[in-house]
């Protein structure tokens, strides 16, 4: 039962000021897949992301979601609720007051009520082992701390597939092996974006890589069934 | 890590625990009705009247203190020149300028009711957590657009601060010593620019973030406060005192 969640089809994407950063760009996330994707910085590896999200209208070509086309603000609104975006900067995803306002908000937009909000609030910071952080304010939180709390935003909304933009960036290496263990245990697709290689094959099976402007399926240095060596799906 | 103190949150007097929504409004009412009065006897109520809140609040004292302290210190000022600035029964006289009733009175009003308000204002509004006083204000109404301007200003305010203090940093680290120089204003010029430019950049990706979590223009929010008793009190005592003000005001009732 794998049929892609989102697909991009012959996505060409020009900065105004007339720089190509994708040509010709195919891709396609599976459902219960976790791919890696690889890139020198600026070969497009966010844009592709935030054209994936609706963020940024691409020049030419298509975005689906569940194989339907997604043109406008309000279809990209359907994609949102089953695709989540980790942003490299968690101060960005944190603008909430304190942390459970902040994982409550994508379920209130959601058309949740307030008490269900809340409850799904409490149960994904509970699965991230932040238990005890619901009325902590969100600037005072560590880096890593804000990292965690930046996934629980989004696991909140309760997707289908993940998309994480370098979620290692600033964290330690022991923050980094927890928040791997955590990816490894969820049970939805995922399609992560960094240069942290450990980390990588700990937690994507499959890996992509995007340079002179496309992007291209990597002969894997990961397992090669599908499955990450060492996690359990 | 650079933080706003909030040293009147913590607390459990009557204040403390009332609806947020109602000392919002409380705190409006109160500190409109005191800046708007003119005449000493009124004033004199109005600083009473925040006396009397600050007591309700039971609010540190070292911490109230520093505070009004701050404020007084802009009073001060008004003091060198307000008594020489009216003209009316002369009282004393520095060189050529001569101080008159009118003028200390009119200092005064302006002491009394400031130190009133600051009081009141204290009392009722910084004893809660910010993040409270926000929803409390969506919880009354106030419009939608200031309830959210007011939070992410709080929220970001110190991200500001710190990227502010990462470019002052890299500035220092490559021999940067501020100077009454034209080259140091410039850099200072250049931090404010960039400051400028890189809070309009985290603007559009925190509006993506919302975007991204399905924000369509309307802010929900968790907090659901009720009304108990205490919160008509705390009104009904508001709304006393300001007729209070608003009384001795008009019908120039004789203090003294």
């Amino acid at each position: 039962m794998s049929f892609p969640i989102f697909s991009l089809r012959d996505i060409d994407f020009v900065y105004p000021g007339g720089n190509d950063v994708l040509k010709g760009v195919n891709f396609e996330l599976k459902a219960g897949e976790k791919v890696a994707l690889t890139g020198h910085n600026g070969s497009g590896k966010t844009t592709m992301l935030h054209i994936i999200m609706g963020l940024l209208n691409p020049t030419s070509g298509q975005v689906l979601f569940k194989d339907r086309e997604m043109k406008t603000e309000k279809d990209f609104r359907e994609l949102r609720k089953g695709v989540g975006l980790l942003f490299q900067q968690a101060d960005d995803q944190l603008f909430c007051p304190t942390v459970i306002e902040d994982v409550a908000f994508g379920p209130l937009n959601l058309g949740k009520s307030p008490d269900e909000a809340r409850d799904i609030a409490k149960y994904v910071l509970c699965l991230l082992g932040l238990s005890g952080y619901e009325e902590r304010v969100a600037y005072r939180l560590s880096g890593g701390e804000k990292k965690l709390v930046s996934l629980a935003t989004v696991l909140a909304m309760q997707p289908e597939a993940l998309v994480l933009d370098e979620p290692t960036n600033d964290l330690d290496p022991s923050m980094r092996d927890h928040l791997a263990d955590i990816l490894c245990e969820l049970e939805v697709a995922m399609l992560v974006v960094s240069h942290d290689l450990n980390f990588l094959k700990r937690v994507t099976a499959l890996e992509y890589s995007c340079h002179d402007q496309a992007i291209y399926k990597e002969a894997s240095i990961f397992a090669s069934d599908g499955t990450p060596s060492d996690c359990k799906l | 890590m650079q933080q706003i103190s909030e040293p009147f949150v913590s607390g459990e007097s009557f204040i403390h625990t009332s609806h947020p929504g109602f000392r919002v409004v409380c705190a409006l009412l109160f500190s409109l009705v005191g800046a708007l009065v003119m005449t000493l006897p009124a004033t004199v109520v109005v600083f009473i009247a925040g006396l009397i809140f600050a007591i309700f609040a039971r609010l540190p004292m070292l911490s109230l203190l520093k505070r009004l302290l701050f404020v007084n210190g802009f009073i001060i000022f008004l003091w060198l020149f307000l008594p020489f600035s009216r003209p009316g029964d002369p009282v004393f006289s520095v060189g050529p300028f001569t101080a008159t009733t009118e003028g200390i009175i009119y200092a005064a009003v302006i002491t009394l009711k400031s130190n009133g308000v600051v009081l009141a204002v204290t009392s009722l509004l910084s004893t809660m957590p910010i993040q409270l006083m926000g929803a409390g204000m969506q919880s009354v109404r106030l419009p939608d657009k200031l309830c959210r301007l007011f939070l992410f200003t709080w929220r970001y305010v110190h991200v500001m601060g710190e990227e502010f203090g990462k470019m002052k940093r890299a500035a220092t680290m490559r021999g940067f010593v501020p100077r009454n120089s034209i080259m140091t204003y410039r850099t200072y010029a250049w931090l404010m620019g960039m400051l400028l430019v890189r809070s309009w950049d985290r603007a559009q990706v925190v509006w993506q973030a919302m975007l991204c979590r399905g924000f369509t223009g309307k802010f929900h929010t968790l907090n659901s406060f009720r009304v108990k008793g205490g919160d008509w009190l705390l009104l009904a005592v508001t709304i006393f005192f300001a007729c209070a003000v608003i009384a001795t005001e008009f019908f120039q009732v004789e203090v003294f």
